[in-house]
């Protein structure tokens, strides 16, 4: 059974389908990518998949079960966690509350409120996971008063911290330094490396050559191709859509 | 059971009345289209409009009618001055600020009021629009059918000043994106002075258009504000005539209920109008969004 | 940048040196007057603090907390009238109720944005009070008088102020701490991030109008506790002095200008305004009534327009600039 499968997935705005019949799948374990131009539909299909849009046609098998209809929270705690092209964290908490924000919420019995944040394992891990990211000294800053990389890399720790089975990462390298670039690019890789299973919209090729077996691309809603990096590069679909001839 | 006579009396009477909802809530929607900002200090120009008019009365001798026009220009200009003077420096704040400044606003506008005129209901006496007509057994007081005749005026004169001119094309233009208007080189600020003016202008004309037949009181604007705010999210956000539709809408339903059932519930129907609309169909009659 | 950081009150020994000093207060004024006024502001703590952890922690602003306090009043005394019960058991079915009110609304109401909430809010207690004026079951606009009763400490009212006073200080002195307590909680962040980014809370599997709910709930507990400690206080209650519209306001007008979403926000702000309205009462006289509002609106005005973060903010930016200066020596 594959870990994720979408078959003609819809979303439509008004007159706009912004997501037209898209069927796309992957294994566990995969690095899959999802490429297009600006407009494409790429982050509202994520949207959909996680729950934020009602979608309008279609459904989304996540490990066989349908998430069609699920609130965002449910699909959250099913084990799909997801970034934001413009890293969403609480700018109002620090680091580490930041963190707590982010445990694993199906579990709980949300009555009992420990009084430190956490049980000592989950601090455990939330200390692993911004050591991973390389935030450990700024834990008890203010997510509002680092960088902006930074705070890319906070948002990556915290949908790490509840362990997910799959992973969708919206744009993880837009808007930082080439180094950052490359410091998250390796981050991405370890994590494959690690067995986890990710779905990356992105737009610089290089990463997406270098991370993903397999990529998908999108045009005006529609998927219009599928394979690995170097075929969807040379694929002439490809090269119109992105080049307009 | 009621008689058909007494049914289409208050529906009448409402629709009348709804005439006046109607004009202050478009002023609420125009101000909101623009810049996303519930004035929650709107019913509070109009119970100052209302004050201006029995003082004008009272101490000049001036029939409402005279006043109005004063009343229009001063009433633009306070709209852009508190523009101006507050808001502009809130439209990016948090909405919770945003809620706050208008609603502290108010609150200052009609506890002055009351500091210097008391809580006394007051009342314009005899003017150009006293008497009662009888219309085929429907009784309408001459004021209210001005109140509602200008209404319409007022409200269809705004609408043709907002899709004909091109202040208006500003204002339709900034309110649907600002950031696009902007680009374009629309100087917002100067388009959001001028939305409020012409909001506040609205209420001010209202209030006008009321003080000729309804008791004036500090608390009588605030009531106002409730009404108009229902009547734009029945009406629908971007609507115009939706919004004029539902003030009507309002009213009838105010007075019709009212008149039926118990008239001190005439508020729980708005209300639960309200609600209604906010669960089942929170986009309004005709709401674009 | 600002952050909203608890004001950490370093000391606990500080906050209970702090409470033994209010002890002391009715030793040192023995006047009624003074007495009521500090009365008054503990339950505006009580209050504000209530609406604190809806409005401040999670981000939904309510403008009709009081219709809990005329629940709490109503509950308590109507069963003391017509049960017999007394007050310090007949506080229990009043939030109780106001409980699963507080369940019914938000269930209704919470998919609203924003201003929408507040608004229902508000229009749901000016319907309150309009059916409670009509009422017989409430005794309509003539309300409750709770005769006297002996023995006062088990019918909670005496004559002198003195057990009032201690009564409502041990229960803000708890509220606030328990406030304290959550803000410090998982729960306080959860909130806090509801407040922030909900839909962003929601994606990371925060299910938020559990927390939204029972946010609201804890608030409507504590608004009924102190609705029903003030019928004791007066010994009166109807429909124009429990729900009307001002008194809906002024609960969320001193969190507010406090600084909402911090522990000492509710209680700086009406540890201000209300000594300020008391001031301005006694200067202004009869036409006062209207004064300490008419200032109200302006400092709340002011205060949305420049620090939205209230005193508390206010403070924050003076320690900072504090603090500056004091580097770069």
């Amino acid at each position: 059974m594959k870990l994720l499968e979408i078959a003609r997935l819809t979303k439509r705005f008004g007159g706009l389908v912004a997501v037209d019949q898209v069927d796309l799948s992957m294994e566990r374990g995969e690095t899959v990518g999802l490429i297009g131009p600006n407009g494409s539909g790429k982050t509202t299909l994520f949207n959909c998949v996680t729950g934020l849009y009602p979608s309008d046609g279609g459904q989304v098998l996540f490990r066989g079960e349908g998430l069609s209809g699920l609130s965002p929270h449910r699909v959250a705690q099913r084990g799909l966690a997801r970034t934001f092209q413009l890293a969403r964290i609480f700018k109002e908490l620090t680091l580490y509350q930041n963190m707590i924000s982010a445990q694993r919420h199906d579990r709980e019995n949300f009555l009992r409120t420990p009084a430190r944040g956490c049980s000592p394992g989950v601090s455990r891990r939330i200390e692993s996971w911004l050591e991973f990211v390389g935030l450990t000294g700024l834990k008890d800053e203010l997510a509002g008063e680092v960088s902006y990389g930074q705070q890319k890399l906070l948002e990556f720790a915290m949908v790490l911290l509840s362990d997910p089975e799959l992973l969708l990462l919206d744009e993880p390298t837009s808007g930082v330094n080439p180094i950052m670039i490359d410091q998250i690019a390796s981050l991405i890789r370890k994590l494959h490396d690690q067995g986890k299973t990710l779905f990356i919209i992105e737009h610089n090729m290089k990463v997406v050559s270098s991370l993903c077996e397999r990529v998908f691309v999108l045009d005006y809603g529609k998927k219009i191709a599928e394979g690995t990096p170097a075929e969807v590069q040379q694929n002439s679909r490809v090269i119109e859509a992105y080049f307009g001839y | 059971m009621i008689s058909f006579q007494l049914l289409l009396q208050s529906t009448v009477s409402g629709l009348l009345m709804g005439g006046i909802y109607a004009l202050v809530a478009v002023g609420l929607s125009l101000i909101f289209g623009l810049m996303n900002i519930v004035n929650f200090a709107h019913g509070d120009y109009l119970m100052l409009a209302m004050y201006g008019t029995f003082w004008a009365y009272q101490l000049l001798h001036w029939d409402p009618l005279v006043t109005l026009p004063f009343v229009m220009i001063l009433w633009f200009l306070a709209g852009a001055g508190t523009y101006r003077a507050f808001i502009r420096r809130i439209l990016d704040a948090p909405m919770v600020a945003q809620m706050f400044s208008t609603f502290g606003l108010g609150l200052f506008l009609r506890y002055a009021a009351y500091f210097f005129w008391s809580a006394d209901v007051r009342k314009v006496g005899d003017n150009l629009l006293s008497g009662i007509l009888d219309i085929g057994n429907i009784f309408v007081t001459r004021a209210e059918l001005v109140a509602f005749f200008g209404s319409l005026a007022a409200t269809s004169l705004l609408f043709l000043f907002i899709k004909k001119t091109r202040i208006g094309k500003a204002i339709q233009a900034t309110s649907q994106n600002r950031e696009a208007a902007v680009e374009m080189g629309i100087y917002t600020d100067e388009v959001n002075a001028i939305g409020w003016g012409l909001g506040i202008m609205c209420v001010g004309v209202g209030g006008v258009l009321l003080a000729t037949f309804y008791p004036i009181h500090v608390y009588s604007g605030w009531m106002f504000s409730l009404i108009s705010y229902i009547c734009v999210a029945l009406g629908g956000f971007g609507s115009f005539w939706g919004v004029y539709l539902g003030g009507l809408i309002i009213g009838v339903i105010e007075n019709v209920l009212g008149t039926v059932f118990v008239p001190t519930f005439k508020m729980v129907f708005v209300y639960a109008t309200f609600v209604f609309v906010l669960i089942y169909r929170p986009r309004g009659l005709f709401g674009k969004f | 940048m600002d952050g909203i950081q608890k004001l950490r009150i370093r000391n606990v020994p500080a906050f209970f040196g702090f409470l033994g000093c209010l002890a002391l207060y009715p030793w040192i004024f023995t006047d009624p007057f003074p007495r009521h006024v500090m009365i008054i502001l503990f339950m505006y703590i009580i209050l504000g603090q209530a609406w604190n952890i809806l409005g401040g922690y999670s981000g939904q602003i309510s403008i009709g907390n009081h219709i809990f306090f005329a629940l709490g009043a109503y509950t308590s005394t109507m069963l003391l009238l017509k049960a017999g019960l007394p007050p310090w058991l007949g506080v229990i079915p009043g939030m109780i109720i106001a409980s699963a009110s507080a369940v019914f609304i938000g269930q209704i109401c919470f998919d609203l944005r924003g201003h929408y909430f507040a608004i229902a809010t508000l229009g749901l207690a000016e319907i309150t009070a309009i059916v409670f004026v009509n009422w017989n079951f409430v005794n309509r606009a003539f309300g409750f008088q709770i005769p006297a009763m002996k023995p006062p400490n088990l019918y909670v009212q005496w004559t002198s102020k003195v057990p009032y006073y201690y009564i409502a200080l041990i229960l803000a002195a708890a509220v606030v701490a328990f406030v304290w307590k959550i803000d410090r909680s998982t729960l306080g962040i959860y909130l806090k991030a509801i407040k922030e980014d909900e839909e962003r809370a929601k994606s990371l599997g925060i299910d938020s109008r559990r927390y939204k709910l029972l946010a609201f709930v804890l608030s409507a507990v504590m608004t009924a506790l102190a609705g029903t400690f003030y019928a004791q206080y007066v010994l009166y209650i109807d429909p124009d002095s429990l729900l009307n519209l001002e008194f809906g306001l002024l609960i969320i007008i001193l969190p507010m200008v406090g600084g909402m979403g911090t522990v000492l926000g509710p209680v700086l702000g009406a540890g201000v305004l209300i000594p300020l309205a008391e001031y301005t009462r006694s200067v202004f006289g009869g036409g006062g009534r209207g004064v300490h509002l008419l200032l109200y609106g302006l400092i709340i005005l002011l205060i949305a327009v420049y620090e939205p973060r209230g005193l508390v903010g206010i403070y924050r930016r003076i320690k900072r600039r504090y603090t500056k200066t004091k580097t770069s020596e």
